[in-house]
């Protein structure tokens, strides 16, 4: 593993959102969407993010884009506070982080043809135009893997898998360093997702990706990131390279987690079920969030009223659990 | 087979031949064409398959609920016990729908209408084909929820959807299918749209109301995971047909076809570390203008001349278990 | 086959009479031949009227009032179309009025439906203040009432075309406005606009480029349905004396005119009836054409 200097480091990050408000009038609940997450990607390797619904993983990744502003908390790219950056700093930025979000239908624009869609980020930042526009995208098509003819067709024409790779294309235009990718194979096929997955993992070994890799999918999380963080209602409760995360899995949350996915295989039964329903940001358990679901918590005032601090409870491995 | 008991046997359900065509002008769809199998009492069967195998049309075509005009069962032949349900008039159709067999489909949220109370909801069927009314409809009601662990259904009987949670309206939406005990419950994709952990809940639900029902099931799902857990037999479907039957250990320990291996290696699986996945080339093929001979023969690893001429007869394999592939025949 | 019910034959279904219709009206949809032949004519018509009508639209001859059309027994070569009650043309006055109802309302559509789709897709992008503010205005200029506005601001400033279109402008782009706003609101939400904004798109090719061209089937399908609105209002503004100024013709007017004769001399009323039909079933033909031809995702059907 390539583990160098920090490309991205997340301090702290907080956004909360106004709830659902009434009729003329201003809503008094917060939803603490992501509530005090903090990690690094190193260059060139995957971290990712796993959690479910309503964890907060997404909005994470709209900071980073910059699609969300930050009720607080601070992004740092290759060391420089994003918040702080110059116009012209922005520029850069915004050519350096890409994404590629999970419904490959949503994310193409129907009117457009595809030497269009793959060529708006080079005539926006280049002001690439003409036959030398036509060369850079028929390349990017060929990097994905999709014929250079194929420019001139309309989303319409294409499957999920092709629509995907399109979209990567389009990532990969301005050779960003870092590319944030929601979920990127749940809209697809089973046997179209290892395509793209494989073609993932090819791209940053050839250009020296990093990927933020958000996803619900721990099979997926496991074969493509090196680091992993594992969020609950807002927060992180885990963190820590994939051998360690996977092999030596300390928070009852994670745990659970792992023994919810059912195995293609008959003979390895699924764990039992934690009970009841992922928490509600809008008013998040105190103490531990996940105390009341928790397999492991039993009755003490611990779980329910001090929220667990967040520490180290390996080397490199992060955990926020008061039974560890 | 895990369970034990002298009826295990039974037939209950045997669909012969069923083709189900959606007529447009570019042409004729064929979404289910020439599926044949037999699900039998107390048996959970799983059919498996990418989007466009025909998995969820095979669905609509057993309960006769296939989108008309656009779409028409062709040919074939479903036996529930000794009737073929596709000679059935409509209101004959109506005793089996929803009375002895019922479904879940994939979206909870559409499944449930927004404007009416869940006790209401789950009732209609109750009222509709047991004919049960007042107290009665209501206690069998909050049995039902209670079933499908509900907690406290009696004031959740008031309730609207939107005041339960994705989990909790798919448990509902199962329990309308089981208020009325029915034979037969096909479940399409219904955990597509859970959380892992609540996914985790259903499956196990459904699993424990079937065993101590003996209901029979047809699972519908592209998920080898939840197939692995949750079925006894396994169809996997490709391009409107059946390729591959067997006892659900078998197609893990022992796939037959070319297809079902592939999609095995292809997934990533906890535990099993791989640098690179297995992928199937190509693209799953237009239902418009299927290959020649044996759909799959363009993204097949072991295609021979005869692949590409004519589709592979069924060949035996062992037990009830059957694939359609020119390997097994040879 | 033993068990095929009559659900299973493979022949296609018989067509019935509505769906013939139907049926030919989707061939007009792909063929947008005839209708742009007819809204051709049409223009042609009202551009030419000096030169194709054959009478004065305005000569009054009360001698030959209520003249019937050339097929009927008394009818005569010279006025095809028969005569009104003041024994003028029907035809001559058609094709002046079609002069005016025709340009009058793709006026108003193109200004009023311009400037709404605007300041929709503005409102519904930008959304926060400039959003409040002009739904507010929306909702302002549709809670009044448009025929006593017209009636105010007619007298104020005379009756004429253009005080007609003025009036008339604001309460479509306010119709436009809401409906355009409300498609932007989805629209903004599609991935590929998050997209355009990671990659640093200037908002207003973000705009042009991927808001409006997927906006615009409704401003189409928009459009075409406020012709016949607005040919319609108009009719009612001449009929209170405020829309275009009598004698000079136009379509609305001269449907409410012969109303009172139309058992005795139906044709006063039928033939700008039938004018307002075909001109608002040609737009909406033509419309649904032109929606189609630019979505690719309909253009190789």
């Amino acid at each position: 593993m390539a583990a160098s200097e920090p490309i991205l480091e997340i301090e702290n990050l907080v956004k909360h959102f106004p709830g659902p408000g009434g009729f003329l009038q201003r809503s008094s609940v917060l939803v603490r969407a992501v509530d005090g997450v903090s990690f690094k990607v190193q260059e060139g390797t995957t971290f990712a993010l796993v959690g479910e619904s309503g964890c907060g993983k997404t909005t994470v990744a709209k900071n980073v884009l910059l699609l969300e502003r930050p009720t607080s908390g601070s992004i740092r790219f290759q060391g420089k506070e994003v918040q702080r950056f110059s116009r012209r700093e922005l520029r850069e930025y915004k050519r350096a982080v890409q994404a590629v979000f999970q419904d490959p239908y949503s994310s193409l624009n129907p009117r457009m043809r595809v030497m269009e869609i793959i060529g708006e980020p080079l005539q926006v930042h280049e002001g690439l135009g003409g036959r030398a526009l036509r060369m850079r995208v028929g390349e990017l098509l060929e990097n994905v893997g999709l014929n250079p003819v194929t420019g001139g067709f309309f989303p319409h024409q294409f499957s999920g898998g092709q629509r995907q790779r399109i979209a990567i294309a389009r990532a990969l235009a301005l050779q960003p360093r870092l590319i944030v990718l929601d979920e990127p194979v749940s809209g697809l096929d089973v046997s179209i997702r290892a395509q793209i997955l494989n073609l993932l993992v090819e791209l940053q070994q050839n250009f020296g990706l990093s990927y933020l890799l958000i996803s619900h999918d721990l099979a997926i999380v496991e074969h493509m990131s090196h680091q992993v963080g594992v969020m609950y209602v807002g927060k992180l409760v885990e963190l820590a390279q994939k051998d360690e995360m996977y092999g030596n899995t300390r928070h009852p949350y994670t745990q659970a987690l792992l023994s919810s996915v059912p195995q293609p295989d008959p003979d390895i039964p699924m764990g039992n079920a934690i009970s009841g329903e992922v928490a509600s940001p809008i008013a998040p358990p105190p103490g531990c969030r996940f105390h009341p679901r928790c397999p492991l918590y039993q009755e003490t005032a611990q779980c329910r009223e001090q929220e667990p601090e967040w520490r180290e409870v390996v080397s490199q491995h992060w955990a926020a659990c008061h039974k560890i | 087979m895990d369970r034990a008991s002298g009826k295990a046997d039974s037939t209950l359900l045997r669909v012969e031949g069923l083709k189900t065509y959606f007529f447009q002008r570019s042409g004729v769809l064929k979404a289910v064409d020439g599926v044949s199998f037999t699900v039998k009492a107390g048996e959970v069967v799983g059919l498996v398959g990418e989007s466009g195998s025909g998995k969820s049309m095979t669905c609509l075509s057993l309960m006769r609920l296939v989108p008309r005009p656009a779409a028409r069962i062709v040919e074939g032949e479903v036996w529930f016990d000794d009737r073929n349900l596709l000679e059935l008039d409509e209101s004959e159709m109506r005793e089996y729908r929803g009375r002895r067999m019922a479904m879940i489909m994939q979206d909870p949220q559409t499944s449930l209408n927004p404007v009416f109370m869940i006790g209401d909801q789950v009732a209609e069927p109750v009222k509709l084909h047991l004919k049960e009314r007042g107290r009665q409809a209501i206690e069998r009601v909050l049995e039902t929820l209670y079933a499908v662990r509900i907690p406290s259904p009696e004031t959740r009987l008031k309730q609207y959807p939107h005041q339960f949670s994705g989990g909790m309206r798919q448990r509902v939406v199962a329990a309308m299918g089981l208020s009325t005990s029915p034979e037969l419950l096909i479940a399409d994709e219904p955990t597509t749209s859970l959380d892992v952990t609540i996914q985790a809940q259903f499956l196990s639900l459904i699993r424990e109301l079937q065993r101590e029902h003996r209901t029979s099931v047809i699972w519908v799902t592209h998920d080898l995971g939840i197939v692995a857990q949750m079925c006894d037999r396994v169809n996997v479907m490709y391009a409107g047909r059946i390729v591959e039957s067997s006892a659900v250990r078998r197609i893990y320990k022992d796939p037959q076809h070319p297809y079902t291996q592939a999609l095995l290696d292809s997934v990533p699986v906890i535990g099993n570390r791989r640098p690179r996945l297995y992928q199937i080339d190509g693209q799953p093929p237009d239902l418009r203008s299927i290959p020649s001979g044996c759909p799959f023969w363009p993204r097949c690893p072991s295609a021979m001349d005869i692949c590409k001429e004519q589709y592979p007869p069924q060949t035996a394999t062992g037990g009830d278990d059957f694939v359609h592939c020119w390997l097994a025949e040879q | 086959m033993a068990g095929t019910g009559t659900d299973l034959s493979l022949e296609p279904t018989a067509l019935t009479w509505p769906g013939r219709v139907g049926a030919a009206l989707s061939a007009l949809r792909r063929a947008p031949l005839v209708t742009s032949t007819v809204l051709a004519v049409l223009l042609c018509s009202a551009i030419f009227a000096p030169i194709v009508a054959p009478h004065t639209p305005t000569q009054i001859d009360v001698g030959n009032s209520f003249s019937p059309p050339v097929w009927h027994e008394d009818g005569s070569w010279s006025n095809l179309l028969g005569t009104d009650k003041l024994g003028r043309d029907v035809l001559s006055r058609l094709i002046y009025g079609a002069r005016v109802s025709l340009t009058l309302s793709l006026l108003i559509i193109l200004i009023g439906g311009g400037s709404g789709t605007f300041l929709g897709i503005l409102s519904g992008y930008l959304g926060k203040t400039a959003d409040a503010i002009l739904q507010r205005f929306v909702e302002l200029i549709l809670a009044l009432p448009t025929i006593l506005v017209a009636l105010v601001f007619v007298f104020t400033f005379g009756t004429s075309f253009t005080s007609v279109m003025f009036v008339l402008s604001p309460f479509l782009a306010a119709r436009f406005i809401r409906i355009i706003r409300g498609e932007t609101l989805t629209v903004r939400e599609r991935d590929y606009v998050a997209i355009a904004q990671v990659i640093g798109s200037p908002t207003h090719r973000i705009l042009w480029r991927h808001i409006l061209p997927n906006v615009f089937n409704t401003v189409i399908v928009l459009a075409t349905l406020e012709v016949g609105h607005l040919i319609l209002l108009e009719s009612s503004l001449s009929f209170l004396g405020v829309g275009v100024p009598p004698p000079n013709p136009a379509w609305g007017l001269m449907v409410s005119d012969g109303r009172e004769f139309i058992t005795s001399a139906y044709w006063i009323t039928l033939f700008p009836g039938l004018a307002i039909l075909i001109t608002v079933l040609s737009l909406n033909l033509f419309g649904d054409w032109l929606r189609d031809t630019l979505d690719p995702r309909r253009r190789q059907l």
